[in-house]
């Protein structure tokens, strides 16, 4: 945050002085959106930080990014954040209208970048499913490599969201995401209505 | 009822007065056309059920009850005496109470469905008698709205008439014609007075669509039932002509080939008509689930505070499911059982008239007999369900509370009583099944001993007629085989009518649904309202959820374009009503709310809607992403419009946190967020919506000052330019209007500057603020 907004829009002087606001200061969000052809990343490959400098004025050695809609719309609106002193994400930097408008290795360092945090994996082929006494044992093909694990109640663990998404949660509060239901594979999509 | 109105009396009544009570009317000197109500409360005076009856006339009022015998007056007072009128509330109903000569007098009792009646006679009454005047609270009064609130000429303003035309025949259209009863709240359909046919008839209309499958089904039933009637017959050539006579032998192989084809055919009708039940029945029900819905959602605000949401989602889900059950199997089986037992008639008639005869004779037993025994096991299986259901609340209340029961160390005590409830739902469990398991047998028995009387009387005919010109061993065995046809939808039929009858009920509560008549629509002639400014003016606005009681008397009021009022006072002053009136969720019942000049009940209500914007204490998120959920009000917007929604509302850091950021599923099976960020998603909505008026009802008493402050500056952002009526609990909440007003007991107690109210001494404004500061002063210390 570059300029200082008083809290509050209207003049506290109307304020009921009797019981006088609360003592914790708290700035305005603002949201700064970032020009694309002022931006360039960096990264030396493997987990190494990521870099990001804006305007040649500011730069950031380790920064963070999201998507806003991670579901609907993975290549826009991504949120940068700066990195606290621990390596956690910390403050939000700016927003990026489009990953497109990047030049395409930026893209890619951007891609790595979302990469690290968001660890959903996603379904691309179910192995198998079936129960073992009160869990049940899901193997699975996913983007990021075979996975199996546990899951106990499959009422709250298994979710469906509109357009056929479902999204499924381990023991270990992992997800695991179905992008489109009716895009599995038969044999796929059968085991899983049979939890449906 | 009594006999017929007797003359005169109809035009002051809302029942026809029964000529005893006629009589001993005129005895006391009242003639009908002297008359201005006569009404009766069917509340003895000493609290019996029994009729009552209150007289106003131009002189004199009177009450007459039929005590035991004749009626007589109870009570008798002249008008000229009469100081006052009111009600009084007691549980199941009130007391009417007048005021005669300075000494209030018990005068009348009556039901609650008559409390709203009698309050209208009362407040009337007390308007005649003691029209209103500027009351003593007026010294306390000040400011501007104190002055417009009661205009000074009401004083002297002339007594209005005892007129009672205008309730007269508001009651007379809330009450059923043919039975005399009030009807239930809200709707006109009388519970009473419910056709069974006129309901079959409603059902009939929602499957109107549908009738060519239903004729189909018709022509798929009675072919069935044909076919099932031939088989025994065919029996009967198999035995007489073919088994009896080994010469017939060649017979044998067609015969059975045909019972077979019989058989294919008769389970292929069997399949095809269940099929197109089925769907029929699920196509009907549907389309009135759909309708009931869809008319909820139309209706006003104060039906549903009326119902239990519980009972409405009952009725849209449960009821129509029981129609359902009938439409697809109650129909089919009665139709088929009833085309079976006919043709089984006809038939055993038709083969020998003396014998079927015979054979018919024990039916009647049977249907008396399987109809005292369902009666029986119906009620224990009643009983059970009832057991059932008990045990599961319990369970549902222990588990959801559970955390009182631990803090209190109750739990052993909680599973005794569980273990209560479970103990009798076994004991129920085990009444109805062993009821179930004997009686069964038993009436199969009884049918089975019939039997008993085919083989008898079957073997004398044989032996009578050794040729077997018109009675042979065929003719036996299908006689068998038709008694067994004939027995089980008997049995079936007797139970038609208690399942007829559920499913009617349910069919007809579904249709009340559909009987209301939303209070809020808009007129015919409804202008569209332009683009507002946003000027709000309260015209001497009084309205009551009851509106015997108002919640708010009088109310004047203006406020500016994009002015912020403060709504202050304490709860149950009246301040929600205010609001909700102005989003005509509610329509007053005197005076009038004009927006930027329009009568807001003469403006399309979806036009004014969308122009007022609430943020509401209990924010309501939908299951639905973050961003369906800001949205809500703008489903156009865009997906950046919406981030920069989110941060205008202070919300965004805390969305980009969230697992899915904005596309994070929320609501009963998604993620959870905390009160303060489900405010600030709720502000988002309104900003989002940009609404010319803003009404905010924020509860913030509930969060963390850190959280608060982040609500306030949503808050300031959001109220901006806009026309905002907020009420706030805690009075620093206030901090961004322009003016406060401050509200007690339905009435503008007091408006002006948070600085101005302070310095009235003894102002209502200047205790509440004491009592707070005083109030978190102490939690300071103690806490």
């Amino acid at each position: 945050m570059t300029d200082e907004q008083k809290t509050g829009s209207k003049p506290a002087d109307a304020a009921p002085a009797a019981s006088a606001g609360p003592p914790v200061k708290v700035e305005p969000e603002r949201l700064e959106w970032l020009e694309p052809k002022s931006l360039a990343f960096r990264w030396d490959g493997g987990t190494g930080p990521i870099a990001m400098t804006i305007a040649d004025q500011r730069t950031f050695l380790r920064i963070h990014a999201g998507q806003a809609y991670p579901q609907s719309d993975e290549r826009r609106f991504i949120q940068f954040f700066d990195s606290r002193k621990d390596g956690q994400r910390g403050e939000p930097v700016g927003m990026l209208r489009n990953l497109d408008d990047l030049q395409p290795e930026q893209q890619k360092i951007v891609q790595e970048c979302l990469k690290r945090s968001y660890l959903v994996p996603r379904v691309l082929r179910i192995v198998d499913i079936h129960d073992e006494y009160h869990l049940v044992r899901w193997t699975l093909e996913t983007d990021r490599g075979p996975v199996a694990f546990d899951m106990d109640n499959i009422y709250k663990n298994i979710q469906r969201r509109p357009g056929g998404r479902v999204v499924l949660t381990d023991t270990h509060e992992n997800h695991y995401e179905i992008p489109d239901r009716k895009k599995l594979d038969r044999e796929s999509r059968a085991m899983l209505d049979a939890y449906l | 009822m009594n006999d017929g109105n007797p003359t005169g009396w109809s035009a002051v009544s809302i029942r026809p007065v029964p000529a005893d009570i006629a009589q001993a009317l005129e005895a006391q000197g009242f003639k009908p056309e002297r008359c201005v109500l006569c009404v009766d409360s069917r509340v003895l005076p000493d609290g019996r059920y029994g009729e009552s009856w209150l007289a106003v006339g131009d002189e004199r009022l009177a009450v007459v009850s039929r005590n035991g015998h004749a009626p007589e007056a109870s009570w008798t007072a002249r008008l000229n005496e009469v100081k006052g009128a009111s009600t009084q509330k007691v549980t199941g109903g009130g007391v009417l109470v007048v005021n005669v000569a300075g000494k209030p007098q018990e005068v009348l009792r009556y039901d609650a469905g008559h409390a709203p009646l009698f309050g209208e006679v009362a407040q009337r009454i007390q308007r005649h008698v003691a029209p209103p005047k500027k009351e003593e609270k007026d010294a306390e009064l000040a400011g501007k709205g104190a002055a417009e609130s009661a205009p000074s000429a009401a004083a002297e303003a002339p007594a209005p008439p005892l007129d009672f035309k205008e309730l007269l025949k508001k009651q007379r259209e809330l009450t059923c014609p043919s039975c005399l009863r009030l009807y239930p709240k809200n709707t006109k359909v009388c519970p009473f007075c419910v056709k069974r046919s006129s309901t079959i008839r409603r059902v009939m209309a929602f499957a109107k669509p549908y009738r060519t499958k239903i004729l189909l089904m018709a022509f798929l039933m009675f072919t069935g039932t044909a076919l099932h009637m031939v088989e025994p017959q065919i029996v009967r050539i198999l035995v007489d002509d073919v088994i009896g006579k080994p010469q017939n032998a060649r017979m044998l192989l067609p015969l059975i080939a045909l019972m077979g084809l019989l058989m294919f055919v008769n389970y292929g009708i069997g399949i095809w008509r269940g099929r197109l039940g089925i769907w029929v029945g699920c196509h009907v029900t549907n389309g009135i689930q759909g309708q009931a819905f869809e008319h909820l959602q139309r209706l006003s605000l104060s039906y549903f505070n009326k119902q239990q949401t519980g009972a409405l989602m009952s009725r849209v889900n449960n009821d129509a499911r029981q129609m359902q059950g009938f439409l697809v199997e109650g129909i089919q089986y009665t139709v088929i059982n009833v085309l079976m037992v006919i043709g089984v008639i006809a038939m055993l008639l038709w083969m020998n008239p003396l014998l079927g005869l015979m054979l018919l004779a024990p039916m009647p037993v049977v249907v008396v007999l399987s109809a005292v025994i369902w009666k029986k096991i119906h009620r224990r299986f009643h009983l059970l369900w009832n057991a059932i259901s008990a045990a599961t609340a319990y369970l549902n209340d222990a588990l959801s509370g559970v955390r009182v029961i631990k803090a209190f160390g109750k739990e052993s005590e909680e599973v005794g009583r569980f273990g209560e409830k479970i103990a009798y739902s076994r004991d129920s469990m085990i009444d109805a099944e062993q009821t179930w398991q004997t009686l069964v047998p038993v009436l199969n028995m009884i049918v089975h001993t019939s039997l008993l009387l085919v083989w008898y009387f079957g073997a004398q005919q044989i032996y009578d007629d050794p040729e077997g010109k018109t009675f042979t061993l065929g003719s036996l065995m299908a006689y068998i085989a038709y008694l067994g046809m004939v027995y089980g939808p008997l049995q079936l039929l007797t139970r038609l009518n208690d399942w007829l009858s559920r499913s009617l009920t349910a069919a007809a509560r579904v249709f009340e649904i559909l009987d209301v008549e939303p209070e809020i629509s808009d007129r015919p002639d409804a202008k569209p309202l332009p683009e507002v400014k946003g000027e709000i003016e309260m015209r001497g606005v009084t309205f009551g959820y009851e509106k015997h009681t108002p919640v708010l008397k009088n109310v004047s009021l203006t406020i500016k374009p994009g002015e912020m009022i403060g709504l202050v006072g304490p709860s149950g002053a009246g301040k929600s009503t205010f609001i909700n009136l102005v989003g005509r969720l509610f329509d007053v019942d005197e005076g009038a709310i004009l927006v930027d000049g329009h009568d807001i009940r003469e403006v399309k209500t979806a036009d004014l809607r969308r122009q007022v914007g609430y943020v509401l204490q209990d924010t309501f998120l939908f299951s639905g992403t973050v961003a369906e959920n800001i949205a809500y009000a703008r489903p156009g917007a865009t997906k950046e419009e919406i981030i920069e929604a989110a941060v205008a509302a202070n919300a965004h850091t805390f969305i980009m946190k969230l697992p899915d950021g904005y596309d994070t599923f929320l609501g009963e099976r998604g993620t959870r967020v905390s009160g303060g960020e489900r405010q600030r998603i709720a502000i988002a909505r309104a900003i989002l919506h940009n609404p010319r008026i803003l009404i905010l009802d924020e509860a913030t008493s509930s969060v963390d000052t850190e959280t608060e402050a982040r609500i306030q500056i949503a808050l300031g952002t959001l109220v901006k330019g806009r026309t905002t009526i907020a009420i706030a609990h805690r009075l620093s909440t206030l901090r961004h209007a322009d003016r406060l007003v401050v509200i007690k007991d339905g009435e503008v107690l007091e408006q002006g500057s948070h600085a101005e109210l302070m310095a009235k001494e003894g102002g209502e404004y200047r205790k509440l603020v004491n009592i707070q500061t005083e109030w978190s002063r102490n939690i300071a210390v103690g806490g």
